[in-house]
């Protein structure tokens, strides 16, 4: 009965929000014309095909070069584990524009790389990869220290204990935050329209620049993003939810 | 069977164990008591590398128990450990938790791992939680599954590291009795607890620690009975 009730007030809100920019809108002095955006709209569709595609695609490398530079980050051998420290740090440390300029500008023409979707999945993977090597180092860590010395007390290996006693947990504990990377990143490819990837953000600017109807194109393209990231931020939740009650606290608290 | 040459071990600048001379023989059944922060905790987990002395040596069965060897996971598959937070793995049946080890450290088929896992919880006394996952168990379910897991290695020796202790008190017998069973069966055991009982009735010999040193030792109606040590007097006054 709570949660009909929560779910009912947070419908209202939502609705009165909407209804409330919607109106000011309207009512504003400018002149409406979504004519153009829904013209375009194949173009619109095809840029968030192509959105939902460098995403995915930058989500799969994230995750597998995330992986590698997470188990860097847990080796034993100290200068793989500064490399990994390394990795982390520079990307982080730089907004994700700067990384495509200087990799589509300057370490694409150097290896002879031309295509600009290669390129721009590629950073948009290594990029993510800083962040999900984070997020599987905190799952691994979240895993409390009993349970490796339960699995090496047995006669387990490092590596049989991370595979059979650790990791299992820790990808529970993973998934939610996952989903928000993923989250993130459909963002963050909005920036492949800087070199020329033709994605919702450069739909929404074509058609902006070719019939003048700025605002109208920026409003359809938040709605597309909005579409895509508010599904996956109720997933998330759920997920979090879900994970939350059928991972028991540890056994001592 | 279990010998500690001159062992010590600190923590800062906190000394765990200072200097521990130790021989446990085969079949023999020791109790560490002594109160919290005396070094019983240390001293049990050096047997199986847990922790790594910071000088002497710790043998079990002749051979150099180094964490950093690759021989210690072979030490660790013949030393049992069950400890106070069981620590069994949530994300497996009772069952698996039990098979787990054999198959994938002696390479058992699943289904001889299966029989020998439910031998196991049944001699425990929990042959019926088989297919039940650890947070649905009672703490003492929890503990006997545990040991029923260091079992399953066949271990030559066994080590508890207060059992008991977080148990609500009306769980504490079940799994005193699965231990009892274990040492009149004849198992290598050393035990680090605070029931004296159990140590009076069970176990062969009964070390006191005290800042690291055993200060005290000796067979369990001796220790009782006739403490030497003013401090084992004193600690043995207040839990008796």
């Amino acid at each position: 009965m709570g949660r009909d009730r929560a779910f009912g007030v947070r419908a209202a809100i939502t609705g009165a929000v909407v209804l409330l920019v919607a109106g000011a809108l309207a009512l504003s002095r400018y002149r409406w014309d979504f004519a153009p955006a829904w013209q375009s709209r194949a173009l619109f569709l095809e840029g968030l095909l192509m959105t939902l595609g460098v995403t995915a695609g930058g989500f799969l490398i994230g995750l597998a070069a995330g992986i590698a530079v997470a188990l860097a980050r847990l080796s034993r051998s100290l200068p793989v584990r500064h490399l990994g420290d390394l990795y982390v740090e520079l990307i982080r440390g730089m907004p994700f524009i700067v990384q495509l300029t200087i990799a589509y500008w300057g370490f694409a023409p150097l290896v002879g790389l031309d295509n600009k979707y290669v390129v721009g999945i590629a950073a948009l993977g290594l990029f993510a990869a800083a962040y999900i090597a984070e997020i599987f180092r905190a799952g691994i860590e979240s895993v409390e220290r009993g349970q490796v010395e339960a699995a090496r007390s047995l006669g387990l290996t490092r590596k049989s204990a991370l595979r059979f006693v650790i990791l299992p947990q820790a990808t529970k504990r993973m998934i939610p935050p996952l989903t928000g990377e993923l989250i993130a990143l459909t963002k963050e490819s909005s920036l492949l329209f800087y070199i020329g990837v033709v994605e919702l953000m450069s739909v929404s600017r074509q058609t902006g620049i070719r019939t003048y109807a700025t605002f109208e194109a920026y409003l359809v393209v938040a709605l597309f993003y909005l579409c895509v990231t508010f599904p996956l931020s109720l997933l998330a939740r759920r997920l979090e939810r879900r994970l939350g009650q059928a991972a028991p606290l540890p056994e001592h608290l | 069977m279990i010998e500690f040459q001159g062992v010590r071990k600190r923590y800062g600048r906190v000394v765990a164990l200072d200097g521990i001379d130790l021989v446990i023989r085969k079949g023999e059944v020791v109790v560490c008591i002594g109160p919290s922060g005396s070094g019983k905790s240390t001293l049990l987990r050096c047997v199986n590398g847990l922790e790594i002395p910071d000088s002497g040596e710790v043998l079990v069965d002749g051979r150099r128990v180094d964490a950093h060897a690759k021989g210690i996971d072979a030490v660790r598959a013949e030393v049992g450990m069950v400890f106070q937070l069981f620590h069994l793995f949530p994300h497996l049946t009772a069952l698996d938790n039990v098979t787990l080890a054999p198959m994938q450290v002696k390479g058992l088929p699943r289904a001889r791992a299966e029989a020998l896992a439910r031998d196991l919880l049944e001699q425990v006394g929990v042959g019926d939680k088989a297919h039940v996952h650890p947070d649905m168990l009672s703490g003492g379910q929890k503990q006997r599954v545990a040991i029923a897991r260091a079992l399953a290695m066949e271990p030559k020796a066994l080590l508890f590291d207060e059992p008991t202790s977080a148990l609500d008190p009306e769980m504490v017998g079940e799994v005193l009795a699965v231990m009892r069973a274990l040492a009149t069966g004849g198992r290598t055991m050393l035990v680090a607890t605070h029931e004296m009982g159990f140590a009076r009735e069970v176990s062969h010999r009964v070390l006191f620690l005290d800042k690291g040193r055993i200060l005290e030792q000796g067979p369990p109606a001796a220790l009782f009975g006739a403490p030497h040590h003013e401090r084992t007097k004193a600690f043995l006054s207040k839990v008796l």
